[in-house]
């Protein structure tokens, strides 16, 4: 489903929100710091701004494919169905 | 043979739109056949085609417009081309979900989304579409993502302007072609919303990281190396961008226009008159399209769409039109579009030499136009002379249903109560003569229980 009612919850790994939102707004201090207003290109900007978040939310979603393949080796062993995987739409 | 190229597609060196002999094709170009052949055979064409995310194509043998051409596509026909800035809030919330869904489906496959404009996304039947095919590219292990930029600026600005500050603000998109700068986003945000961890990332410190490295010139003019961003990476900042998407909401308040149905002058019994009259006329003309001009919440408009006929239901009120569109989707109706639009500064052409956005009329004319409750609000509201609607209705419809609404009615009357009565002319014998050098008038009913007239007429 693409645009149901229900949002859907992407932010279940260990990494909480607070830490999140705490290491990002250090790194935008240090970006703040030398504020500039010529708009030559900000293409440049994105790509490197996309590096560092990548890192970030990269390391969440590695956090939550081993948590989910731990949980689903641990069901297995009680004998239970693995977890489902989902279409991420 | 004469071709048209169009103008919306000149951007992109991988094809072009053109119109031979009244259809529309899309030439792909040599220089993308690598990319092209990769859509294909990696199984993402099936894919998004299963899932009803990608305009349906066929490839066709005719003659290449140019020398260039690797093949030739022939689209599925769209109904009508709409715009971000005539997008209701979910319209445009569906379209960035919809992008964001293609973006996924596409990394599966090895591929990535080069560009992720509004513009490429159309509603046909009721769903938002990607239309362009050409906007696929071969994903290279380590690449960023090329249209983050771009999605940042064409969905998520409109849309946390739309829902944290104030829905009028998609008119921006209006102004600023492609998408709304994120610096000017973030000036206008409310300083709250660097409290939510998707909209301080991917708009305010976005913008700040333009902004610090925009003014950096490149040392001793070399080149800038690429940043490396991992795939999971991508994953990540995907699910983010959904995630800021999917919490930002808008409901839908009590403006002026909203609850008109629920405090009209009109008795439901009245209502239900005005309603069929229109059915009779409806099929007494047998229109194969219809554009309902102030359609409000769509009531009238689904008399038409409820036959199979192709409907445009625009409206001046953002919480009509999304209320619309809702039911529109909660009802899976496929032959209405909701729309926003002023009638009284429409859509222009926009973009380069006037070319790559289509203004309203070029868009038109629509078989039957419904103006119901409506001449009032242009002639006293607007001080549009009757002559001048009359004009305009005759380039944008070959039949016209209208309603004349004279000035003993309640709703005249209040619009008279704050402003000088100078509407002399403003009576339904000169409505008739306004209209009779355009329109030859096929039948007229009073609607009962009102003052109200119901006219079917038919362009000259």
């Amino acid at each position: 489903m693409i645009f149901g009612s229900t949002p859907r919850r992407h932010s279940r790994c260990l990494l909480s929100a607070g830490i999140r939102s705490g290491l990002l707004a250090l790194f935008g201090l240090l970006i703040l710091a030398q504020p500039a207003w010529a708009y030559l290109d900000p293409g440049t900007g994105s790509y490197l701004l996309q590096m560092f978040v990548a890192v970030l939310l990269g390391a969440g979603v590695a956090v939550k494919v081993y948590w989910r393949k731990i949980t689903a080796f641990l069901s297995s062993r009680r004998g239970g169905q693995p977890g489902k995987t989902h279409d991420d739409v | 043979m004469s071709d048209t190229t169009l103008g919306a597609s000149f951007r992109d060196p991988s094809g072009f739109l053109f119109r031979r002999s009244g259809v529309l094709y899309r030439q792909v170009n040599v220089s993308y056949r690598e990319h092209y052949d990769h859509l294909q055979t990696s199984g993402l064409l099936k894919r998004l085609r299963a899932d009803r995310l990608i305009i349906p194509y066929d490839e066709v043998d005719i003659p290449p417009v140019t020398p260039s051409a690797y093949r030739i596509l022939k689209p599925q026909p769209l109904e009508f081309v709409s715009y971000p800035y005539e997008w209701c809030f979910s319209q445009l919330r569906d379209a960035a979900l919809t992008t964001l869904a293609i973006q996924r489906r596409a990394l599966a496959c090895g591929m990535s989304l080069k560009d992720a404009s509004a513009y490429n996304i159309q509603f046909h039947e009721c769903r938002p579409l990607l239309i362009d095919t050409l906007s696929f590219e071969i994903y290279r292990e380590g690449r960023p993502w090329v249209a983050y930029r771009q999605f940042c600026q064409h969905f998520l600005a409109p849309l946390a302007l739309m829902a944290r500050r104030d829905v009028r603000l998609n008119q921006l998109l209006r102004v600023h072609i492609d998408g709304i700068p994120l610096d000017l986003c973030t000036r206008l945000l409310p300083w709250s919303t660097r409290l939510n961890f998707g909209l301080f990332t991917h708009l305010h410190l976005h913008a700040a990281a333009q902004r610090r490295y925009a003014a950096r010139g490149t040392p001793d003019g070399q080149a800038r190396r690429t940043p490396r961003v991992s795939r999971r990476g991508l994953e990540g900042i995907l699910n983010s961008l959904e995630g800021a998407v999917r919490r930002l909401r808008w409901k839908a308040g009590e403006t002026e226009w909203a609850d008109y149905y629920d405090f009209t002058n009109y008795t439901s019994d009245a209502q239900e008159a005005k309603g069929r009259i229109v059915d009779r006329f409806l099929d007494k003309i047998v229109p194969t399209s219809v554009w309902d001009l102030g359609a409000n919440t769509g009531r009238f408009s689904r008399l038409a769409s409820g036959r199979g006929i192709p409907t445009i239901a625009f409206d001046i009120d953002p919480a009509a039109v999304e209320r619309n569109y809702l039911e529109c989707r909660r009802g899976d109706e496929r032959m209405l579009l909701p729309l926003l639009l002023d009638l009284t500064n429409p859509s222009p052409a926009l973009g380069w030499a006037h070319r790559e956005r289509m203004s309203l009329v070029e868009r038109g004319p629509a078989d039957a136009i419904l103006a119901l409750a409506l001449v009032h609000h242009l002639a006293i509201s607007n001080n549009v002379p009757l002559p001048r609607l009359a004009e305009f209705l005759h380039t944008q419809g070959r039949h016209l249903i209208i309603e004349f609404v004279p000035k003993s009615d309640s709703k005249v009357r209040t619009l008279l109560a704050t402003r000088e009565d100078v509407f002399p002319d403003y009576h339904e014998e000169s409505f008739r003569a306004a209209f009779a050098p355009n329109f030859e008038t096929l039948e007229s009913e009073r609607i009962p229980g009102t003052e109200r007239t119901l006219y079917l007429m038919r362009a000259k």
